[in-house]
């Protein structure tokens, strides 16, 4: 990596960093400058959950790296390993044989879909 | 181990293992890690800075990974408001996706004036740090030891699953309702539909779109609305 690779890489970090202050704080900023409604509470109260959800879907419902919807395919071992977890834990709701049982699954999915 | 343990550790370490396997020496993927502490925001990054992608596209992509923050800061807010400007700056930046979780799951309504004059230890501002401590180490030392073993691992075992697989058993218990359900179903929808959109804005547009469906279906929520 030449010298002014390495400076970019260094300005990205930091303004990466900035980027997470910026979004965390975002609010908390204000202080006791604004007053949110209970109403307001109430909407976000599943905001924590639809950004796992957000997070998670693309990464069981879509192939490694694919860049859209459009390369949806039901040859994805991911899609059979995150059902068999979903199902593992509706049964144990517990964290060992969820991840046995859902990386068991897309294990032999991806041998059975080469 | 707690379930938010595995799944912290589980999701740094796959983070740690990309860092160390796209185009960052060691040492950039530790500062990163250290300092961005923003999982999902550094792997969005990696395909960007692999490219060479202008360094106002990634951080712009940043910020938009990020927004999710942004709806958390409202309810941090609502909690924290009466702190100090550096110590609700450092608060904001250290809430993850699992403390403000906790942290709400634990208190899902803010303190009353009352409340607040009467709680001398402030017991909430500190069950939060611990969250927060918890969350930090746990996600560094699944950070980087997946940086400095990523050439000892295999690209083939599929490790990246597991962390979703983790992920499933701490979203499970939180579809406890219908109208949470609905709300995870259109999550999940919006979010695989739009994911080739740029900047990954499908997930704030996911949140939202949720938090729409979540707000029509539940006119009359229980006390604490989040198991």
């Amino acid at each position: 990596m030449s010298d002014d690779e390495t400076m970019a890489m260094v300005y990205l970090i930091i303004g990466m960093t900035v980027m997470t202050f910026v979004a965390r704080s975002f609010f908390i900023l204000l202080g006791n400058r604004i007053k949110i409604s209970e109403w307001g509470l109430e909407t976000i109260r599943y905001a924590p959950l639809a950004a796992l959800i957000a997070i998670l879907a693309p990464e069981i419902f879509l192939p490694v790296g694919a860049s859209s919807i459009a390369e949806f395919s039901l040859r994805t071992p991911n899609i059979w390993g995150g059902i068999a977890a979903m199902i593992a834990f509706y049964f144990t709701k517990k964290m060992i044989p969820t991840l046995v049982i859902g990386m068991a699954v897309y294990t032999a999915a991806r041998f059975w879909f080469i | 181990m707690s379930h938010s343990a595995v799944t912290i550790l589980t999701w740094s370490l796959v983070t740690g293992i990309a860092m160390a396997k796209s185009t960052l020496t060691v040492e950039q993927s530790i500062a990163m890690s250290l300092l961005v502490y923003a999982g999902s925001a550094q792997l969005a990054a990696l395909p960007l800075i692999a490219v060479g992608a202008p360094i106002w596209v990634i951080l712009t992509t940043s910020f938009m990974v990020n927004l999710r923050f942004v709806i958390f800061s409202l309810g941090l807010q609502a909690h924290f408001y009466y702190l100090s400007t550096w110590r609700r700056i450092l608060l904001g930046y250290f809430t993850t996706d699992f403390s403000y979780l906790n942290h709400i799951k634990r208190f899902p309504k803010p303190e009353t004036k009352e409340q607040l004059a009467n709680d001398k230890e402030h017991l909430r501002l500190y069950s939060m740090m611990g969250f927060q401590t918890a969350n930090w180490v746990y996600w560094q030392v699944g950070a980087i030891t997946g940086i400095l073993l990523a050439s000892q691992i295999p690209n083939d075992w599929g490790l990246e699953f597991a962390g979703a697989v983790a992920l499933v058993v701490i979203i499970g218990p939180m579809l406890d309702r219908n109208s949470a359900r609905w709300a995870a179903v259109t999550a999940g929808a919006v979010a695989v539909m739009t994911y080739g959109i740029p900047f990954r804005l499908n997930i704030i547009l996911a949140v939202c779109a949720a938090l729409f469906v979540g707000m029509i279906l539940d006119k009359s929520p229980k006390a604490g609305a989040i198991p």
